[in-house]
């Protein structure tokens, strides 16, 4: 059997007296999209930010294609945090040229081209373009990348229903084949249809650990079976 | 990998600084044009005024190098631009030392148009009383009791440039130092606040050692005046010395450089959790 792309094994991550995750593990096999969902302060961010290596101080192991966060699980990872992460002086141009200098599998005819049918300026500050432009140009500089896995958060917060079929198509077009996608969001209803598996956490822990076929042999939504689990959150 | 870091780091802190040498270059030529052209006298209000703007970017260059260099530091890792930053796939350590790199170029080009801006004044002042600018310095210098000699200055100037490489180097690395202690957890709240007051009292203390240090050890390289030739020399032969180049403080600031950058990037790895 193969090796599973993400494997998480009793992850344990803190801040002061806090504990935020509290000793989660799952794996996450390649070729599939995997929602990771929770309510705000859940954890879910913690944990990405401990796979993609912007955490470090966490208990436990993480592996991404059998390797620890580290230089060489970033050149496999491609990430979309949910904050604008560019200088605001940048220009598309110029973003595009970064990412292509540090990462190998970054297709730049690629970017350039999603640039022009998306409408974007390659010679316009980030400063002075509008959220729906940066969130395009973020989107670019992950999709262009033939990554084995991409960890999207929140990609579709804040925008509008018709930004987020739009964001979800680009998605679901240029990812690479045969890779991973984990897909953070509270907006169950529009990626539904997308999912193949999901990963509910609650307080810390995993909650939910399943395929969505499953869920729908029993008759269920995610979407309701996320309400099942969440219902005394609130 | 390691030069595209470099690449980066200079992209994004010569935006700025790029704009400020540009001023220097300009009001530089044009002030040493207009001296040479208009019978080698400074009286004109633009070429005084252009003399004030070179001494004022010069002088100016070192406060703005430290803004831009610290402010680089603190959004490109600790800011949103650490998503990115922290994501790349390099080492933190790499990542550390490109910052180290850029910030110690941008202040030795601060360092340079200070010397550069000097160089024209003595040019200007020289000129203007028929005379090099060296030959000025000897007359300067011959009228002192001691009667010192060119080459004092330019041992005296060799060792400033000397001692200003390293301090300048544990200066950057106490400016990183204290960022990263106030983006840990107990002082991300205020970090600009305990930035200052961390930068404060750990230079302080390094300043407090190096003069520690420069009164009671003395080692280093006399200039013998008869061989023409810089000597090592230590203990009273060091101290009483009137061309001496000094080694004890710079090798000091070394350690505390070297120190300090591992200690912000056990930190910096380690202790931060980015906003």
């Amino acid at each position: 059997m193969a090796q599973p792309l993400l494997q998480i094994r009793n992850l344990r991550k803190s801040y002061g007296s806090k504990e935020v995750l509290k000793g989660v593990s799952f794996d996450v096999p390649q070729g599939q999209i995997v929602g990771l969902l929770g309510p705000n302060g859940c954890g879910k961010s913690s944990m990405i930010k401990s796979i993609v290596g912007l955490i470090n101080d966490y208990e436990g192991e993480i592996l991404v294609n059998g390797q620890a966060p580290g230089v060489e699980s970033k050149k496999v990872v491609a990430y979309l945090p949910e904050k604008n992460y560019l200088p605001p002086w940048m220009t598309p141009k110029q973003a595009i040229n970064y990412i292509a200098d540090f990462y190998k599998n970054f297709d730049k005819e690629k970017a350039i081209a999603m640039a022009q049918t998306f409408e974007l300026d390659m010679k316009q500050k980030l400063k002075t373009m509008s959220k729906g432009q940066q969130e395009k140009l973020h989107l670019i500089l992950v999709m262009c990348r033939k990554a084995d896995l991409y960890i999207l958060d929140e990609p579709l917060g804040g925008v509008d229903v018709v930004a987020r079929d739009f964001i979800l198509e680009t998605i679901l077009k240029n990812h690479a084949e045969n890779s991973t996608i984990l897909l953070s969001t509270h907006l169950i209803y529009d990626i539904e249809r997308i999912l193949d598996r999901v990963l509910m956490v609650k307080g810390g822990t995993l909650a939910v650990n399943t395929d969505v076929e499953k869920i729908r042999a029993n008759g269920n939504t995610v979407e309701n079976l996320f309400r099942e689990v969440f219902s005394n959150v609130w | 990998m390691f030069g595209k870091l470099l690449k980066h780091d200079f992209i994004a802190t010569g935006r700025f600084m790029g704009v400020v040498y540009g001023v220097f270059a300009v009001v530089a030529l044009y002030l040493v044009g207009s001296v040479h052209f208009s019978g080698n006298e400074m009286d004109s209000i633009g070429e005084m005024l252009s003399y004030i703007v070179l001494c004022l970017t010069a002088f100016v260059n070192f406060i703005l190098t430290a803004v831009v260099v610290m402010s680089n530091f603190q959004k490109t890792l600790y800011g949103e631009q650490g998503y990115l930053t922290f994501t790349l796939p390099v080492k933190s350590v790499s990542v550390m030392l490109s910052k180290t790199i850029v910030s110690t170029f941008w202040y030795i080009a601060a360092f340079i148009c200070f010397l550069i801006a000097a160089r024209i004044a003595l040019w200007a002042a020289g000129e203007a009383m028929g005379e090099t600018a060296l030959g000025l310095i000897d007359s300067v210098l011959a009228m002192t009791e001691e009667g010192l000699s060119i080459s004092v200055v330019i041992v005296s100037v060799i060792a400033t440039i000397f001692e200003f490489f390293f301090m300048v180097v544990a200066f950057t690395m106490i400016a990183f130092l204290a960022i990263t202690i106030s983006n840990t957890r107990p002082f991300q709240k205020h970090y600009s606040l305990f930035s200052m007051l961390f930068m404060a009292v750990i230079g302080f203390v390094v300043v407090k050692l190096s003069n520690l240090i420069s009164e009671e050890i003395y080692f280093g390289f006399n200039y013998n005046f008869s061989t023409e030739k810089l000597a090592f020399a230590m203990g009273d032969d060091a101290r009483l010395a009137v061309a001496h180049i000094d080694i004890a403080v710079p090798i000091f600031l070394v350690i505390v450089s070297v120190v300090f950058f591992f200690v912000t990037h056990y930190l910096m790895k380690k202790k931060i959790n980015i906003r």
